[in-house]
Formats: structure tokens, sequence, C-alpha cells
């Protein structure tokens, strides 16, 4: 590909992440890196965990992003009662036929949103670990593909423990990212206010990027450079985290690959054709956090995560950029 | 359980951690510790068994750290007061005070190699190992020593460098509890991986810059003789040898020869006219009484103490171009200064008090020498025999030779009939009853010794009453030097020649490295004088030729490729090295060496200047002569062609500089870019600058194929620099 070609394309892609960033924005207020990062973690195609208190516009920033985009939605409330084939689908016998017919869940499109994903039991949740990793799901021997591109969009809340159910690490390790919404500023509320109140079905937001060029910017974003040192540098960060003692492990080989696409799908988001060490920096607490323990226990899950989010921002302090 | 040990390390991960700083400094401490211990190897100490155990004690902690942790601590607590009693036992044998504080020292640092450390218990190591490591170079002035030193210089640096590194990472983590067993393979490959050539070559530049400094500062010190202004620096080298006293027995000079220990260096201004085999004559004994020779109380009332001086007038005639033998003598060998004949001046490298014996040809300091001893003689005439006029008269002989008063010593024979029958005997065969002058008794004395008697160590010598010189001349047995030698004496007594034992070296062989005479320890040789009838005392070497292979062969200089060229003789040149230009390194050698220094600086200024002057020169008449078209034309082509070359170079050399050097740390355009980078990080930032560096930002993490033009990026980049805005 020629330069000037490379050029234009990365002018075109530029456009088209604006105007869906701008689409989002138009309905979030005030949430511009939450919007930055899910779009990133769209561009990775990753799967993301949304975590928060309720009412902080996370179902309405997955319907933002859903809507935005001229893609498959569906949603499905996980609770308690849920059962696996609620989620993939299930075959059932249709007489006019005389056979087994696979009656497709709502897991087949491309943005799903997993809301409250832990009411669900770890029957329910660990069904969508194939769909997660491979995009595809197995049901009475045949291999069924989901939708592409094909993104988890889960959310639940980290106060409320009351009949849920932890997401397990394995399940954890597959999200690519773990956001968490908080609060708007007064002044985004004061607007969010002003405005009508609607359902998540009326809410005026028109898609603005196709199916296909979706998938065209996230091939796109694979195929963002990163140079040497940089690589050295996010190696250094995840080796960082298997050697600080106040970590119970430190994170996988998939977790490292996960930082390497999220920070290849920033630079791109911010109209590069190459990864800056800023891009790793800036995002090793929403895509590592999630996928580390701390060796002690700590009172509760916020507290935990908050002693987590801590420690690696002081491991990130020890150690340089390359420049 | 340090991280290390239980968790997977990235190769990426460059610095070292505390703990492995700590591990570092562990074993340096301990190498040094051991390295510093090694040292009295230099000195003469009753402390066999300490170095052995201090040497177990610190490798085993080395490779064993938890070793220590083991040993209870009500052990450790004697460790205090069991010190304090091996020194009141230690001084209480009535030893040398310094050998036990030597002693001492050694103990405490394997104390503290051994046991567990902090930063306090660092300094002090390095302190008492500083201690041992000095005083066993001051006291011995080895070549040895040199290399101690700068071992030790590198390794306590290396080591104090660590320390502080160490306590900069982990303050808290300081000694070796806990650690089970160091893996140094893996530690040394750590330490490859994180020390950065940049850090190395400071490093050495550092050390180099010390050794520079020490050189500079020793060139430039003003000299003073540090042996005599502190006075522990009297313990002896281990190397020391003792031997000729004036008191000589049958067998002393060959029990002396059996050692090949260099005893004395000769140095020759004018090597062509040195001699073959030189005497190095240092004592002359009188008197004999049952198989030992003496300098006479008689004699030694002639001995003339002379106060501390540098030079001394001999009886020989200046000659302006004879000569000058410098001496370097070993410590321990004797207070008589070898002499190989007649001198016009001696000039010693120190002042020294003398004992001068003009009777018996004899030179000799007060006291023994304690370290290496210098002298030069000058205007040295070997061959010139030592005169008494007084005792060419008849007078005092008639006195009996009998009478141990000097000179009628030097008629001394053994008494009693059967001696003198025996020693009659050999003379009617030797002379045929006639009365001969001096010089032909000696030729037939020692041809008939030759004759009768072979050379070798081990003496036989046949059963009798008389005395043991005469029974030997009885026998045919084989005998040394000193059988020979005084068997000559009794003989020349007997025929009436006053004659007289000498003890000294005879030979030596001549190093080809560094030009001088060695001579050692087996060329320690006795032979005889005998009075000629004009008062000069003839030499007489009675010993047969054979006894010449058994000693060094002596080589006639300025063959060098004859001369002796073994390893032994490469190190010794190299200790002789250490003698002419550091320890002999006097206020003389220094100013001579100022003066040589300043010439040469001169001299290359001078020649500097007339360089340029002749390039000015051509310069100008190149330029003042005739300016043609033709010549401006080609003068104008070749510039042109030269600056298009450098331009093409310049161009073009951040394309085809990564080709010849793949690799992100080596690639000019990322590390320029990275340069540029690093310095916009530190300004506010502004419009120009900002687009600048993202140009920049491309370059350096970019893909290869899409930098073009950054040699313009970095101009750009040049002028946002200097537009940069700057804070009030």
């Amino acid at each position: 590909m020629s330069e000037s070609t490379a050029g234009i394309k990365r002018t075109g892609s530029r456009e088209k992440l604006d105007r869906l960033r701008a689409n989002i924005g138009r309905t979030i207020k005030g949430k511009d890196e939450a919007i930055e990062q899910v779009l990133v973690c769209l561009l990775a195609q990753g799967h993301l965990l949304l975590e928060d208190l309720p009412g902080v516009g996370k179902t309405t920033l997955a319907y933002s992003l859903a809507r935005s985009l001229d893609c498959a939605f569906s949603r499905i409330q996980f609770t308690s009662d849920l059962l696996p084939t609620d989620v993939t689908g299930v075959s059932i016998y249709d007489e006019r036929v005389r056979e087994f017919v696979f009656k497709r869940g709502p897991v087949f499109a491309n943005i799903v949103l997993a809301d409250e994903i832990n009411r669900a039991t770890p029957k329910t949740q660990s069904a969508l670990l194939e769909v997660m990793d491979r995009g595809k799901i197995t049901a009475d021997g045949v291999t069924h593909e989901s939708g592409a591109p094909f993104m988890v969009f889960a959310t639940q809340n980290p106060v409320d423990y009351e009949g849920t159910f932890p997401l397990p690490e394995s399940q954890l390790d597959r999200f690519l990212m773990r956001l968490r919404m908080g609060y708007p500023a007064t002044a985004d509320e004061l607007e969010i206010l002003r405005r009508p109140r609607l359902t998540y079905d009326s809410i005026p937001i028109e898609p603005v990027v196709t199916r296909e060029e979706l998938i065209g910017l996230q091939e796109q974003a694979g195929r963002v450079f990163v140079e040497d040192s940089v690589l050295e540098y996010l190696l250094r960060i995840v080796a960082a985290t298997r050697t600080e003692s106040e970590f119970r492990t430190g994170v996988s080989v998939r977790g490292g690959m996960a930082l390497k696409q999220a920070a290849q799908a920033r630079a791109l988001l911010c109209g590069r054709e190459f990864v800056l060490p800023g891009d790793v920096t800036s995002l090793v607490v929403p895509v590592l956090a999630h996928r580390l323990a701390l060796a002690r226990q700590g009172a509760d899950a916020l507290e935990e995560r908050s002693a987590i989010e801590a420690i690696l921002r002081r491991v990130l302090g020890h150690l340089p950029e390359p420049v | 359980m340090p991280a290390w040990a239980t968790r997977s390390r990235s190769a990426s991960e460059r610095a070292l951690t505390g703990d492995e700083l700590h591990l570092l400094r562990w074993g340096l401490g301990g190498v040094l510790a051991l390295w510093s211990a090694w040292g009295v190897f230099f000195f003469e100490l009753e402390g066999a068994l300490l170095l052995p155990f201090i040497t177990v004690a610190v490798l085993a902690v080395l490779f064993r750290p938890e070793l220590p942790e083991r040993v209870p601590a009500w052990a450790w607590r004697l460790v205090v007061p069991g010190l304090v009693g091996f020194v009141a036992i230690d001084l209480m044998r009535g030893g040398d005070p310094l050998a036990a504080l030597v002693r001492l020292n050694l103990l405490l640092i394997a104390v503290r190699a051994v046991g567990s450390r902090r930063r306090r218990e660092d300094l002090q190591l390095v302190l008492l190992c500083l201690f041992l490591v000095v005083a066993a170079g001051v006291l011995t002035v080895a070549l040895g020593f040199v290399l101690h030193v700068v071992v030790f210089a590198g390794l306590s640096l290396a080591y104090l460098l660590t320390i502080t590194l160490g306590a900069a990472a982990e303050p808290e983590t300081a000694d070796a509890t806990g650690w089970r067993r160091i893996p140094w393979r893996r530690l040394w490959v750590r330490v490859r991986e994180s020390v950065d050539w940049r850090v190395v070559v400071a490093g050495c530049g550092l050390y180099l810059l010390l050794v520079v400094g020490a050189t500079t500062l020793f060139i430039a010190m003003p000299r003073f003789q540090l042996e005599n202004s502190l006075g522990f620096l009297q313990l002896k080298n281990k190397r020391s040898l003792t031997g000729f006293s004036e008191v000589v027995k049958l067998g002393d000079v060959t029990e002396i020869a059996q050692d090949t220990a260099t005893a004395l260096r000769v140095e020759l201004s004018g090597a062509v006219h040195a001699p073959g085999s030189p005497y190095w004559r240092m004592l002359a004994l009188d008197e004999y009484r049952d198989g030992t020779f003496r300098a006479s109380r008689g004699m030694l009332q002639f001995d003339r103490r002379i106060p501390e001086t540098r030079t001394f007038v001999g009886e020989g005639r200046a000659a302006p171009d004879a000569p000058v033998w410098t001496f370097y003598f070993e410590a321990g060998i004797s207070r008589f200064v070898p002499l190989p004949g007649e001198f016009s001046l001696l000039r010693l490298r120190e002042a020294r008090a003398l004992v001068v014996n003009r009777r018996a040809g004899t030179l000799a300091l007060r006291e023994e020498p304690q370290a290496m001893f210098a002298y030069r003689l000058e205007s040295v005439d070997e061959a010139v025999e030592p005169r008494d006029p007084p005792l060419a008269g008849e007078a005092w002989r008639r006195a009996g030779a009998t009478d141990a008063v000097f000179p009628r010593t030097l008629l001394g024979v053994p008494e009693g009939a059967a001696n003198a029958a025996a020693l009659d005997a050999v003379l009617a065969e030797i002379t045929g009853g006639e009365r001969l002058p001096a010089a032909e008794f000696r030729r037939r004395a020692v041809e008939w010794l030759g004759r009768k008697h072979a050379y070798s160590l081990s003496s036989r010598v046949v059963a009798g009453t008389e005395d043991v010189l005469v029974r030997w001349m009885r026998g045919t047995g084989p005998g040394h030097c000193e059988l020979f030698a005084g068997s000559f004496v009794l003989l020349a007594r007997r025929a009436g020649f006053p004659a007289r034992l000498v003890v000294g070296f005879r030979g030596g062989a001549w190093n080809g490295f560094e030009q001088y005479y060695m001579v050692r320890n087996s060329d320690a040789h006795a032979w005889c004088e005998i009075l000629g009838e004009d008062g000069r005392w003839l030499r007489a070497d009675p010993t047969p030729a054979s006894r010449a292979s058994l000693a060094t062969e002596a080589v006639a200089p300025g063959r060098e490729a004859a001369g002796d060229r073994s390893w032994a003789a490469r190190v010794d040149a190299l200790r002789m090295l250490w003698y002419r230009r550091i320890v002999n390194f006097d206020r003389g050698t220094q100013e001579e060496m100022t003066a040589v220094l300043r010439e040469e600086a001169s001299r290359q200024g001078q020649r500097l200047v007339a360089a340029i002057d002749r390039v000015g020169r051509a310069v100008r008449d190149w330029l003042l002569s005739p300016w043609g078209i033709g010549r401006l034309a080609v003068w104008a082509g070749v510039g042109a062609a030269l600056a298009a070359v450098a331009w093409l170079v310049w161009r073009w050399r951040l394309r085809w500089m990564p080709r010849l050097r793949p690799g992100a740390k080596r690639d000019p355009i990322r590390r320029e870019a990275g340069r540029w980078l690093r310095r916009f990080a530190q300004t506010e930032g502004n419009e120009e600058g900002d687009a600048v560096v993202r140009e920049l930002q491309r370059l350096r993490y970019g893909p290869v194929e899409g930098r073009a033009g950054a040699p313009q990026v970095f101009m750009r980049a040049r002028r946002a620099w200097r537009r940069r805005p700057r804070g009030r």
C-alpha cells in the first residue's frame, strides 16, 4: 500500500471514529473518557465489563453504542433463574420438518448487552465463555457462528452482593477491559436533567457506522505498528505485575496481548498508525486491573479494586516510558 | 524468601533489584576479604593456620550464606572475648607485637566476612582490609604488591559502589538472613544484563583516573623515607635469608647456596665493560679455629664508624667514562655490602651509618637493612686487588704465628704436632721444599687441591684427631668451596704467606630482559686472598671449575641472547623494573624524569611549531603562485565535488545508517527522534512544538517504511526548539 493511500485511509477512519464518538457523546454527557475506552474496546474486538452503581448510564451507553452502529443488538437481563440455553439458544423439535431445529438465543447479535451479569449462576455465566473467546457457540455437537463483529457489553453492580455470583477469573480474563462510569459532573448532570425523560428505544440516535466499516476499522487497528521498545515496555509492565509481592498472581499472557490490542486501537482512535508508550500507560488500569487479585484480601470489593489500581499506578511510576 | 527465588523474572527487566544488589555486595565483600587476607603471604608470620581457616570460612559462606545463621547466638557473643583472649595470649608469647596485630586484623576480617553485614559492618570490612593491604605493601615493597593493591583498589571501589546502590535500592534489607544458596551464575547473567556499557566505561575511566592520579602524586610528591619514619615498618619480609656474618662455620656458605632466591641485582651503565664472572666480595675473615673462620678482635679494631652519610669515597681513581654499577641488595642477606673491586665513590639511596674496615677491605652498614637496599659505585675497577702495604713488612711475623692478635691471626694454623706434620707433608708435595713467590705458590696450591679433590656440595672427611680441614686434605674425598678455600688458607699460612678467607658471591646470570646481573643465593661462594710481596692481596679461588656448573653460569653482558631468558628471569626482570622505577625513584630520579619530560615536551612543541610554520609557508606559497583559469577551474571542481559528496552523505546518512546497523537501540533516526522528544518533554507546548512532536513521535515509534523526510523533521525540530516559549 502506498503512503498516500494509507494516509487517505487513515483520514477516513479518523472521520468515522469521530462521527461515532460524537454520536454517542450526544446521549452520554461528560463521559468522553468512558466513551473513548468503549470505542477502544470495540476496535480491539474485545468485550467490556462495565462496573458501577445502578443508574449512572451503563445501559444507556451500551444502547448508544449499539444504535450508533448499523449492527444487530440484543439485551439479556441476567437473573438467577436464567438458563444457559436462554443465552445461547436451544434445539427444539419441529413437527413440520420432523427434526430438531436450533433456535438461536440472544447471543447471536453483534452487540450483546449482558445486563447485571453477576446475577446469573456460574453455569449460565460460563455459557458465554466460548462465544466470548471464539465467537462461536456449540450446541448439540453443532458449531454456530455468532455475529461479526461481536462484542459483549456486560454490566454489574460491585456493591450489591445479595444474590449475586462473582465472575470467575477465567471469565474475567476474557473481558478486554473493565470500566467504571462514575457520576457525571454537575454541569453535565444539569443538562441531563433538563432533557425530557426517554426510554431506551426512543433515544433519538441514528447509525453512523456500518457493520462493514466497523470490521474494516477493527482490521485496521490490528495493523497499527508497535515498535520494539514499546513492546518491551509493555512486557516490563506485565513482568512487574508478576514480581510484585502484593499481587497474588501476575497478568496472564492473554492479558499482555489484550494490552497490546487495546493500545493499537487507542492509537487508531487518535489517528496514528503507531502506538505511543502513552497509549500503553493510559490503558494499563482498565485492561489489567480486573485480571489481578491482591495477595491479602481487602475489606470489600471496592476497596480491593482501588488498592489494585493504586499498586498498578505505583508500579507504572517505577517504569519509565521508552523515549 | 526474596522475590527472585519464587517468581520468574523477565529478561527485559534489566535493573538489578535490591536483593540482587545485596547478593552482589555479599559476594564482593567475601572476595575482598579473601584477597586482602592473602596479602599475608608477603609477611613472615606465625599464622600458617589462620589463612586456610579464613579462606575456607569465607568460601563456605560465599556459597552457603545461611551457615552463619546456624551458629548459635551464644557463640557469636563469645567472639569478642575470644578475640581479646587470642590477642592477650599472642602478646604474652613475647612475639613481635606488629605480627600479633596483623594476626588480630586477619581474625577481625574473618569475623566481618562471615557474619551478617549491614552498611556499617561493610565499611569496617573495607577499612580492615585496607590496613592489611597497606601494611603488606609498605613493609615489603614487593613486586606482587603492585598487583595486590591494583586489584584491591578495583574490588573495593566496586564494593563501595554496590554498598551505596544497595542502600539506595532497599535500605531495610541488608543482611544474608533468609538466603539459602546464592545462584552465582544467574547473578552474573543478571549483572551483565543490567550493567550499561556506559557505566562500565565510566567506572573504568574513574579507576584509570585513580591510578593515573596516584602515579602523578607519586612522581610529584616530595621524597621521604617511609621506613625510617614509621617504627612498625620493621617486620621482616618472608623471603629474607640471613647469613654472611663475621663468623662463618665451614658449611655455612654452602647452606646459603642451597637457596635459589635472588640476593643481588646489579645494573651496569656501560654493560660492555663488565666482567664475565665477577666476584662480589663481602667479608674477609682472618682468624681460624676449630672449623670456624671469624673476623678477629684485632682486625675488628680497625673498624671505622662513619655517621649517616649518602656518599663514601673509595680508594679507586675516578675515571669519568668508567661504568657506574647500581646494586639492589635484598633485605636480610647481610649488613656487609658486596663490592666487585676498588671504586672511587659510593652513593647510597638514603643516608646510612657505615662501618669501614680498610685492613679487611670491607664495607658494612651499621644495621642490617630491613628492606631492599640500593647503592651505586662509580669508577669500579674489579681487576685491582686490595692493597695493604703495612702488612708487607716482615717485622710482625716474628712475634709468633699463634698469637691471636691481628695481623698475626693471618698466619694462624691449627695447633698440635699432628696438624703441623700433615700440613708440612702437603706443603712438601706442593713446593718441593722451595721458598716460592706468593703468586707461584697460589698457582701450585690451587692446582694441587684441584687435582686431589673434586667439588661437591656434600663433603667427605676422613676420621682422625686433627683439624677438620687437615683431615679433609689428608683424604681424597670431595668438598665444597669452604673446604677448598679454608685448606688453601692453612697451607698458605703454613708456608709463611698471610692469607684470609673471603666470602661473598661469585658470578651471576645476565638478565637479557632488563639488562642486569642477577646474583642468587646459590652463587654464594668462599675463596681466599694471599698477601703478595708488594702488599697486594692476591685472589685465590681453589674451588675447581666444576663449582661453576652448579651455580648460575655467568654470562658476559652484551650477549643478551646467551643470557638467562627463562620465565624466572622474566619475573625477576619485572622485580628489577619495580626497583628501578618505583622503589629507587628518589629525588634525583624525580628531577631527572621531570627534566626529561620537560625537555621532551619542549622538543615536541618546537617540532609542532616548525610543522605549522612549514605548512603555513607552503599554503602561502601556494596561494601566492599565479592563478590561471585552468587552476581555478580545477580547484573549484575539486571543492564542488567534495561539497557534493559531503552533502550526499549528510542527506542520506539517516537512510543508510539503519541498514548498516539494524535494531531499534542503534537506529540513529529513532535515537535522534528520542533525543528531541526528551528535550521537548521539558518545555511548554505550543502549536509549532506540538506539530513537531507528532512528527518526531512518528519517527521514534512509527514503522521504518513511513519515515521519509526525517532530516527535514529534525530541522523543523531544531527551529521549533529555538523558538520555544521560555519560562520567565
